[in-house]
């Protein structure tokens, strides 16, 4: 378990798989997301096996202090010989929008990821149109590295995709480990978790 | 086999394989590549098979117009959803670098990419202190995306990894297309 200020980080587990199946299979989530066909119990749980043998990728399920689970977050494509890893956030339960649950996660996740892993580097993709996740990237450090033209094609048009990475010397020194939570009440919404089922 | 002006692309073949060990065992050829591990005859054969018949990547070998092999392009990621393609391109035979057999392959893979393979956006990367692949890039119409920073590490220091793109409007504004075909019709 990690903890951060008011939210903690856990391990998923099989009896989570419902949630998520319920989670991924929300619209107004999705679109946020690189995914798009609906997801079933079955390929989810196919999906949970799968990553528990791969070294690559951890997920974590996003709790409230009070032990509610409200979204998930996971780093991938972990690559320790360079140093790098991306990582991906979804708060899923509507109400928990907009109160810095996922400044608070994604900034428990990257101290997890510098102090802990060693990592030099986390980078994440957003899609261009997702304001709410792209503030909450910048308030803790992101810096935007590439726009990807037209990776994406989703309701009928070619959007953009950002890359945003951080580097661990600027997180030290940066101000995004150490904004206060909760006054400024920005979270992060929805990036999306390229190449996995998360 | 495709075929462009100063080259042309076909299949590889298992009989390849001796060649892509050389190639890659080179230190002045690997310096620009991302893999880490000298690789073997036996990894080689593996990854050879592998690839046959994955539908999201090909691989290419490039010859001369006379024949003659001198390197190795292709697609790797194919994602036909978003109809976009990471791509990538060796030149092994270094007697050949310099004298535009690279840009030409390059060109030749993108038009199929666009004529034939229906893609909207091809995509690479590339570390930044590779000049030659980045002015080869630019020449064939690929633009900067973005800069991926110190996202690898590589003779004792991290490097920066550009990202460059071919959208498919550019290309057929650049190429006259499809012009030419209209005009055969009338």
């Amino acid at each position: 378990m990690l903890l951060g200020e008011r939210i903690r980080l856990r391990a998923p587990e099989r009896s989570d798989i419902p949630m998520f199946v319920r989670w991924f299979n929300d619209p107004e989530l999705l679109r946020y997301l690189a995914m798009y066909l609906p997801m079933s119990q079955a390929a989810e749980e196919q999906w949970f096996e799968a990553q528990l043998n791969d070294s690559s990728g951890h997920v974590f399920v996003i709790e409230t202090s009070e032990g509610v689970p409200i979204g998930n977050l996971d780093l991938f494509d972990i690559d320790s010989k360079n140093g790098q890893a991306g990582c991906g956030i979804s708060i899923c339960e509507k109400p928990y929008l907009n109160q810095g649950y996922g400044t608070d996660a994604l900034r428990t996740l990257l101290n997890f990821a510098f102090r802990e892993m060693n990592l030099h580097r986390v980078f994440l993709q957003v899609f261009d149109f997702n304001e709410r996740a792209i503030g909450c990237y910048e308030k803790l450090g992101f810096r935007h590295e590439a726009r990807l033209r037209d990776a994406h094609f989703l309701e009928g048009r070619y959007v953009d995709e950002l890359i945003m990475g951080l580097l661990r010397e600027e997180w030290e020194a940066g101000e995004g480990r150490g904004v206060v939570v909760g006054r400024q009440a920005t979270t992060a919404a929805q990036s999306p978790p390229v190449g996995d089922g998360t | 086999m495709i075929i462009g002006e100063k080259t042309r692309l076909r299949a590889i073949e298992r009989s390849d394989i001796p060649a892509f060990l050389r190639w890659f065992n080179d230190p002045e050829v690997r310096s620009n590549l991302t893999a880490t591990w000298p690789p073997s005859q036996a990894g080689e054969e593996i990854w050879f098979e592998k690839q046959l018949g994955d539908e999201n990547r090909h691989n290419l070998a490039i010859e001369t117009a006379e024949g003659v092999r001198i390197g190795v392009l292709g697609f790797h990621e194919i994602d036909w959803k978003n109809r976009c393609a990471g791509c990538g391109i060796v030149i092994g035979e270094k007697s050949f670098w310099d004298q535009g057999y690279g840009t030409d392959a390059l060109q030749t893979l993108l038009r199929f990419a666009f004529d034939e393979l229906n893609l909207h956006r091809v995509f690479l990367h590339v570390f930044d202190f590779n000049e030659r692949g980045i002015r080869c890039y630019e020449k064939v119409g690929f633009q900067h995306e973005g800069r991926l920073r110190q996202s690898r590490f590589t003779g004792g220091r991290y490097v920066d990894d550009l990202v460059m793109t071919v959208l498919r409007d550019d290309w057929l504004e650049q190429h006259d297309w499809p012009a030419q075909g209209a005009r055969d019709d009338d």
